[in-house]
């Protein structure tokens, strides 16, 4: 693990074309810029951890396979536009 | 011709040429890297059935069931996320869950799985841009017989 002291506007370089850049500092927080090539995906860790934890659910939880075929979507006001 | 034992569908024998390989597996599964999808007669709900671990499927459905424009991006800015070459047999399957005293279909929208068609490779992707969630209500319960699973695609 490398641990670094930037300032506001300064960057990190990975290789594969990623770049890091402080953009501000915040209470309690830092507000960063991440640029990388098309072919990198970026996510807050705590997402990408969700998102293991519901390919777990889905495939440990997921109820007799007959249930599974009686879905029609759209039928709830809840629109999958829902914001986090 | 591929069988497979003791699957939630029973056993199974599935084509080789269904298989789709995905080289880092998939989110809490990176050792999983070869499944088949299953689509069955009714219902919108598919299974990605692993290869290796037979318990193993994940439910998904296709995005564009959801929304036709999902997921909001230009369908080959979405394939270079997982490099594949064009975007022209991109299939994006989102994993769904039901939760059996709600009765409702959940799906995770932040974390689609992109499958290239005709060159058999998956990829499991994040689109953390603030619009989506891992866990939205995308329906409910509307009757319906069971069919059995069969491979596809």
């Amino acid at each position: 693990m490398l641990v670094v002291h930037r300032k506001i506007g300064e960057r990190l370089v990975l290789s594969g074309g990623i770049e890091i850049t402080v953009v501000a500092l915040a209470k309690g927080g830092v507000r960063l810029a991440v640029t990388a090539p098309k072919d990198v995906w970026i996510a807050r860790g705590e997402v990408h951890d969700a998102a293991v934890s519901a390919n777990a659910a889905a495939a440990a939880a997921a109820p007799p396979s007959e249930l599974m075929t009686t879905f029609r979507l759209g039928d709830t006001p809840d629109a999958p536009e829902e914001p986090q | 011709m591929i069988e497979l034992k003791n699957t939630r569908f029973g056993d199974l024998q599935i084509q080789d040429d269904a298989e789709i390989r995905f080289p880092r597996g998939v989110f809490g599964f990176p050792d999983e890297t070869r499944f088949a999808l299953l689509e069955r007669e009714k219902g919108h709900v598919s299974f990605l059935q692993s290869l290796k671990t037979p318990a193993l499927a994940l439910p998904v459905i296709d995005g564009s069931l959801i929304r036709p424009e999902y997921p909001d991006q230009a369908r080959e800015d979405v394939a270079a996320l997982a490099n594949f070459s064009s975007a022209e047999h991109l299939v994006v399957l989102v994993v769904v869950r039901v939760e059996p005293d709600e009765r409702l279909l959940r799906g995770n929208l932040v974390a689609p799985i992109l499958v290239d068609a005709e060159a058999r490779l998956g990829h499991q992707v994040m689109l953390d841009s603030g619009k989506y969630s891992v866990d939205v209500v995308l329906g409910q319960p509307s009757g319906g017989a069971s069919a059995e699973a069969q491979p596809a695609r």
